[in-house]
């Protein structure tokens, strides 16, 4: 195994090598000092927001570079994975993809992601101007194959109605919760039960992205890890003292996970719609739902969540970001784009602002971008002070089969009551373990 | 004869034949290339890949990018698939769920099918001529919807909160109603998940046109004087139902009921979008574990290991088909 | 690589014709036309439900418990579709509309062809060669699915219309069902015309395909069905959004990160009224092929 490791990599570094010396040699005969035009071609996901930032760095960019060309092209969520997946093997990819950290290494891996060459950026430098677990999803083997823009984070601070704890007599809510005594106490009386029904979630965490991000969390927050030298171990005290609390939030009549998941009442949608008043969610949404829901962000506020014992920390996925492809035919171009975005405090600030991201630079977590991403989004608040305490998830062969194909439907599993706690953690051991050999 | 006599005698036959010759020569060559790069190459491909531990994104050797990187594994991933330990591997296991899963489907499917479908022909072969033609209509439209956006609309139908369904039941109960049709999988009947009952009716809602008109026809190609003899007899309508036309209708409803499952088999759209295999595989199908095997997890060795174990299912029950028709046409 | 006509064989001839019956106008008829009606109901329902849902307002649709009819009937979730930048509709009717046209034309035209080359010629390994295609019949698309991707990508025809058109232009149920209508046509027809010397083209144009008339109609409206509706090898062969066909943008609206439940209903109903339409307008001669053929 380790031998073909070896090999494969040794395989996937020559032929990175070609491919740059392919560029350079382009670069030569006919490159931007010619003024030869360049067209890069830029994949995303569909995101209004996102996609409205990128055009805005396109259109600057394209003013200063006349040469170069920029046709971004966009998919929906679900359908650009499978766009990567597809279309990577068959090398109809763009030049520039946007990349979920967290995608990054299974497709650097198959050999369809150029490297970072170290004239653009070190490991070294990238590792001091991103956040930690931001450049990790961008990081395999100690390689660098693209550049974060955002902070991803899906835990540590909630969406909160402010209006609808006010009618139900909750006084100061945005105060915050000492313990999570006073956070189940707040939440539950946030909840509306109608003939047996839930008809409004008292807290909404069901998600795929919340309710992992809360599982790996609290294990931190125990005191514990998930990988480790052996391998993954959730079977541990602290796995069973974070399903432990999950199954509270229940139990205590928080939310119906049979009613509130990701494929009915999903919280992004279920909070805005108001069938949720606090709601465990990404501050993505806030631009993607503000639009339309004007008079429900007027009354919402970010609340940072309690912790165990006062540990802070939570895990945090690589974000949004670019990648370059191995078969672009300007890959220089395209790192030059690549960088304008990335890079440079104030673009990427910029994009921030316009796609409603935290910044994954760390210049910009601080000082006058700061202030300007809070004047912007006053949510934003409670976020810019905890990004410190963020653990980047750790490496997975393939991160989403792990979070979104076996411990999401095992953790809402067991939540919806049809599985033991301790056949939960022991069925998510093996089965993540399996992903890993 | 000889054959420079025949020439003499029957000239114009042999340009007719050369001519002829030259037809096939320019429409046989063509189609047999065409059939053999489209249709029998990836057919013999695709059983290769069975016997590989394939990847697209590896690269492999020149040959169709097997071996090398995506070595041949011989049986082990049929091996595998017998792999019945309680701890066997994810991928064996979402296996023995498809199969599971694929066979319940069909065999509910059929039944339910002819259930429907059969009172349903009779009935509306029962009615005033015109009529028919409106009623033959309505119940075949919708064949022609493309299936995603019937699994759209029964999406919205089961809605715990938002379906009609639950608001129907909602409003007969006199109180608020939120079954969760489709996700909730501790609903349980008669041993069947209910988020697979679901999908059965919208894929029973969707496919019951066919073999309706089919019905339809084949009860007006039954002669009027064969049922009016019964009814002479004394026989009563259910009597001449049973006794006269259902043994005539015999070979055309084990024609229709094997096709019906042999096209249940391949159930995609439907499940794809309505549930996408959930809640917890409860509705995952061969063609869903082909799917998310070979084109999200790009693990296509193992993916086309199982689209051989579906030729093989469906390749059985045509088998079974054969044989019943045989002996029915031979009676 | 055609999935729309997969294995739905043809029914026997018996049922071609559709003798005319001396109707019956007997007592109790009531209680058929009432089960019919209400049958009819339940079997609208999800489409009244439907074209309901796309008149209503974001709001209307997310309310708890549902209303039935909108009550605020509005035709904005239209408007925003037919002006959403971000989706040329309009691109993609004509995709699709490529597609099924390139695709009914070419099956139709090889289908005649050869199912009247296997109907009416006699040559060496006719008979394996048909076993090959009734064999291919048989098997499930699924086994051809992941090579055929393969392939396509190796061509460089993923995101390429061609991808949809080239491999699907020999459909071997085609050939099956045109092999079956040609036996029909007269040989002394064919003879007779090269008695007078026309070229066997001339035959294949002149004489046999308008004895094929009414299949071709059926069979052609049957495939444009089809392949308007496909979904799974469009979804694998087109992913990126300027080639993408009508089934396929269905989920849009409605994607993991909000779904807009209101638009998913318009968009729906502007995708499955045209076929509805064309059905309505053509709809003797597609029952009457379904009748004939058993075709799925």
């Amino acid at each position: 195994m380790k031998q073909k490791l070896f090999l494969f990599l040794l395989l996937t570094a020559l032929s990175l090598s070609a491919c740059t010396g392919g560029a350079t040699s382009t670069q030569e005969t006919g490159g931007e000092t010619a003024g030869e035009s360049v067209t890069l071609r830029l994949w995303t996901h569909q995101n209004d927001a996102f996609n409205e930032g990128y055009q805005a760095l396109i259109d600057a960019y394209m003013a200063e570079n006349p040469n170069v060309k920029i046709e971004l092209e966009t998919f929906d969520y679900d359908t650009y994975i499978q766009t990567l997946q597809t279309a990577l093997p068959a090398k109809t990819e763009a030049d520039i993809l946007q990349m979920f950290g967290s995608w990054v290494c299974s497709y650097a891996e198959g050999g369809n992601l150029a490297e970072v060459q170290a004239t653009v950026m070190s490991l070294q430098e990238a590792q001091n101007a991103f956040f930690a677990p931001q450049i990790a999803g961008y990081t395999c083997n100690g390689k660098l194959y693209g550049l974060p823009q955002e902070f991803n984070i899906e835990y540590g601070a909630v969406l909160v109605n402010t209006a609808l704890a006010e009618e139900t007599g909750i006084a100061n809510i945005t105060g915050g919760w000492a313990t999570w005594d006073d956070f189940i106490a707040d939440a539950k009386a946030l909840a509306v039960t109608q003939d047996g029904v839930m008809t409004r979630a008292g807290y909404n965490f069901t998600g795929s992205d919340g309710l992992t991000a809360t599982f790996y969390s609290l294990i931190l927050q125990n005191g514990g890890t998930y990988l480790t030298d052996e391998g993954f171990k959730v079977n541990t005290p602290e796995g069973k003292a974070a399903l432990d609390l999950l199954k509270r939030f229940v139990d205590e009549g928080l939310v119906d996970p049979v009613l509130f998941n990701d494929d009915q009442n999903w919280v992004g949608d279920s909070y805005f719609e108001e069938t949720s008043a606090i709601g465990l969610v990404g501050p993505w949404v806030v631009p993607e739902y503000g639009a339309d829901y004007g008079d429900v962000l007027e009354v919402t506020q970010y609340v940072p969540l309690p912790s165990v014992g006062g540990n802070n920390s939570f895990v945090a996925a690589s974000g949004w970001g670019l990648a370059v492809s191995v078969n672009s035919k300007a890959v220089e171009a395209a790192w030059d784009f690549v960088t304008y975005v990335t890079m440079n405090a104030d673009n990427s600030v910029q994009w921030n602002l316009a796609s409603g991201t935290l910044p994954a630079l760390k210049a910009n977590a601080t000082g006058n971008a700061a202030a300007s991403l809070t004047e912007a989004f006053p949510h934003f608040g409670p976020f810019l002070d905890i990004l410190q305490y963020a653990q980047p998830e750790g490496a997975f062969p393939d991160r989403d089969l792990v979070w979104y194909d076996i411990s999401y439907p095992r953790l809402l599993e067991f939540l919806q009551g049809n599985m033991t706690a301790e056949e939960t953690l022991e069925t998510l051991e093996r089965e993540v373990s399996e992903t890993l050999q | 004869m000889t054959s420079s006599k025949r020439l003499f005698r029957f000239p114009r036959r042999e340009t007719r034949d050369s001519a002829k010759h030259t037809f096939l020569g320019l429409t046989v060559p063509p189609l047999v290339l065409y059939m053999g790069f489209w249709t029998l190459f990836p057919m013999v491909w695709g059983f290769l890949l069975a016997f590989f531990d394939y990847s697209a994104r590896r690269t492999g050797s020149t040959f169709l990018g097997l071996g090398e990187d995506n070595p041949f594994v011989a049986l082990q991933n049929f091996g595998e698939m017998l792999n019945f330990a309680e701890d066997a591997p994810l991928i064996v296991r979402q296996f023995h769920i498809s199969v599971k899963t694929t066979l319940l489907f069909a065999f509910l499917i059929l039944p339910l099918n002819l259930l429907i479908t059969l009172p349903l022909a009779a009935l509306i072969e029962s009615v005033h001529e015109r009529v028919k033609g409106v009623f033959r209509t309505f119940f075949f439209l919708p064949v022609l919807a493309p299936s995603v956006g019937v699994a759209i609309m029964w999406g919205y139908l089961y809605h715990p909160q938002r379906g009609l369904l639950n608001a129907i039941i909602g409003a007969v109960a006199g109180k608020l109603t939120a079954i969760n049709w489709t996700g909730d999988q501790s609903l349980v009947l008669m041993g069947i998940p209910v988020a697979l009952i679901a999908v059965i009716v919208a894929y029973l809602w969707q496919d019951l046109g066919y073999n309706l008109v089919i019905f339809i026809a084949a009860l007006q190609s039954i002669p009027e004087s064969l049922r009016e003899a019964a009814r002479i007899d004394g026989a009563s309508d259910w009597q001449v139902f049973w006794h006269v036309t259902l043994p005539l209708l015999r070979p055309t409803i084990l024609l229709a009921a094997m096709l019906t499952m042999i096209s249940s088999f391949q159930v995609f759209d439907i499940i794809q979008v309505l549930t996408n295999g959930g809640p917890n595989e409860q509705t995952r199908v061969m063609t869903i574990d082909i799917y998310n095997n070979a084109f999200r997890f790009q693990n296509m060795g193992w993916a086309s290991a199982v689209s051989v174990v579906l030729f093989l299912l469906v390749l059985v029950i045509s088998l079974v088909q054969n044989r019943l028709l045989k002996t029915e046409w031979e009676y | 690589m055609n999935v729309t006509t997969s294995n739905r064989l043809r029914l026997s001839e018996q049922l071609e014709e559709e003798p005319k019956l001396i109707h019956r106008s007997r007592q109790g008829h009531w209680a058929a036309y009432l089960m019919l009606t209400l049958a009819s109901v339940v079997a609208a329902l999800p489409f009244i439900w439907m074209v309901f849902g796309s008149f209503k307002s974001g709001r209307e649709i997310r309310q708890v418990p549902p209303t039935f009819f909108p009550e605020e009937f509005t035709l904005e979730n239209y408007q925003t579709i037919l002006n959403d930048k971000d989706l040329p509709l309009g691109l993609f009717y004509r995709n699709s509309a490529i597609i099924a046209f390139a695709n009914v034309v070419t099956v139709l035209f090889t289908s005649s062809l050869v199912g009247y080359i296997f109907a009416k010629f006699e040559f060496k390994s006719k008979k394996i060669l048909f076993w090959f295609i009734l064999a291919t019949m048989m098997l499930p698309f699924q086994v051809r699915m992941i090579p055929g991707y393969l392939i396509l990508a190796k061509l460089g025809l993923i995101n390429n219309l061609w991808g949809l058109i080239i491999p699907s232009a020999v459909d071997a149920f085609g050939i099956f069902l045109f092999r079956q209508f040609a036996l029909s046509v007269p040989n002394e027809l064919l003879d007779a015309a090269r008695v007078d010397g026309a070229s066997e083209f001339r035959i294949y144009r002149s004489i046999v395909l308008p004895e094929l008339g009414p299949a071709l109609a059926t069979f052609g409206m049957l495939s444009f069905m089809f392949s308007w509706n496909a979904y799974l090898w469009p979804l694998i062969i087109l992913t990126e959004q300027n080639v993408r066909t009508l089934p396929i943008i269905l989920t849009w609206y409605s994607n993991q990160h909000g779904s807009q439940p209101h638009l998913t209903m318009a968009a729906s109903v502007l995708v499955i009224a045209p076929v509805l339409l064309v059905f309505m307008l053509t709809q003797r001669w597609i029952v009457k092929g379904i009748t004939l053929t058993g075709i799925k």
